[in-house]
């Protein structure tokens, strides 16, 4: 098996399994996440009986399911926000970012209210979040925030619930001109 | 180009991306079952009506999005239907298992003797024995409403559309369009899975026939499970 270290933080895998090459590739990213990006087979048929090419495009799909199955429940599953019970506060260059969900207990397929507070910065646009799952993509959720004044922003959004029976959810607050930054946190189904 | 449009170029992109990595994972077995139950018939019908099927439903439930704008006030009505069919497709896949293995003759999965048994039983047998692929339509239509958390990502945002058009009609439209471009982006990766699965050799290698049929019980217990507890 070959590795090869891609253009940042992409890693691509030659398996070379005669006569089957299979390109596999996936993304790490910085808050510990993987995402496969793409997989082929290349083989060939044999001249009577199943195609050998065939039967090792399902063994190579088989393990690129289990592959990305694994990742999905394991990447990035670390709460550092304990959302249930206080508001979460972390660094963002020279701001501070404060992250809060009303009512507690925070409860999926419920309407909440998301609120950012940010201080030791110049008033900058209206920051938004991106909810999602650590590992699974679960598809665009954005919640938009309006100034409420002071560097206070809120707004209502919802956060799904998952059959998988995973709780844990990010929050991803972008802050124009300065990033953004993550809140890892419980929720309760 | 108008919102709506851009909103449903977005969600036919993450119906794609979502269906390769999350519907794989999820809905994967159903699939598998499905491929695995048709015999000696096109794979390639049957799944196509399967999937029609799913995304009319998907169509469905953005339009009552889009007209009432409101996602979890909709959502809690069909919480308990959602539960229901998760718990129904896990005896289905289990069936199916049961029937793949040969442990259990199809008739007895249901304990025909019994008169709900019997009605099952009947309703399992135009499912997996049917002569015609149309069944797969009404079998997509149910399995749409199964608990999905893409699904719901997707819903949110036809609510949305639906609270931003000028009036409840217009709702619908945007609402329905939303989801049947999300459901319309999750078809090829289930389509692939279906494709691979069923493939006439593999229903020929007992060995690998039997290691589905106990991963598919395995799997079907796991939905009754989840379904229970949803």
């Amino acid at each position: 098996m070959i590795r090869a270290e891609g253009t940042e933080n992409k890693k691509i895998w030659l398996i070379p399994y005669a006569p089957c090459t299979m390109l596999y590739a996936q993304s790490f990213k910085a808050d510990g996440t993987r995402e496969l990006i793409w997989t082929t087979t290349y083989g060939y048929k044999e001249a009577n009986g199943m195609g050998r090419g065939k039967f090792l495009t399902v063994i190579c799909t088989v393990i690129v399911m289990v592959t990305s199955l694994t990742g999905l429940s394991t990447a990035g599953d670390t709460v550092d926000c304990d959302i249930q019970n206080r508001a979460c506060t972390k660094t963002l260059q020279s701001a501070t970012v404060t992250f809060d969900i009303q009512p507690k207990p925070v409860k999926a397929m419920k309407d909440l209210q998301f609120r950012v507070t940010l201080s030791g910065i110049d008033p900058v646009g209206e920051p938004t979040i991106d909810l999602g799952m650590p590992g699974m993509k679960m598809g665009p959720n954005r919640v938009r925030l309006k100034s409420m004044g002071d560097g206070v922003y809120a707004g209502t959004g919802v956060i799904v619930r998952c059959p998988s029976g995973r709780r844990i959810w990010y929050a991803r607050v972008a802050v124009p001109k300065l990033g953004q930054v993550d809140f890892t946190f419980d929720v309760i189904y | 180009m108008s919102s709506t449009k851009a909103l449903c170029l977005l969600f036919l992109s993450t119906g794609f991306t979502v269906g390769f990595g999350h519907c794989i994972g999820m809905c994967g077995p159903l699939v598998v079952s499905l491929s695995l139950n048709i015999k000696g018939k096109s794979i390639a019908l049957p799944h196509l009506l399967y999937n029609i099927g799913r995304v009319l439903t998907y169509a469905v439930l953005g339009g009552i999005m889009g007209a009432t704008g409101s996602f979890t006030g909709m959502i809690s009505y069909i919480a308990e239907i959602q539960k229901g069919v998760m718990i129904f497709a896990g005896m289905l896949i289990v069936a199916m298992g049961l029937v793949m293995s040969g442990w259990v003759p199809s008739v007895g999965v249901f304990m025909d003797k019994t008169p709900l048994g019997g009605i099952v039983s009947r309703g399992f047998e135009k499912i997996s024995n049917t002569k015609s692929t149309a069944a797969y339509f009404p079998l997509g239509l149910v399995l749409g409403l199964l608990p999905c958390g893409p699904v719901y990502t997707a819903l949110i945002a036809a609510a949305r559309s639906g609270m931003e058009a000028a009036n409840p009609y217009e709702g619908i439209l945007a609402g329905a369009a939303l989801m049947t471009a999300f459901g319309l982006g999750t078809v090829p990766a289930l389509l692939l899975v279906g494709r691979l699965t069923g493939m006439g050799w593999l229903k020929l290698r007992a060995k690998i026939y039997q290691l589905g049929a106990v991963l598919m019980i395995a799997v079907g217990i796991y939905f009754i499970i989840q379904g229970i507890r949803y």
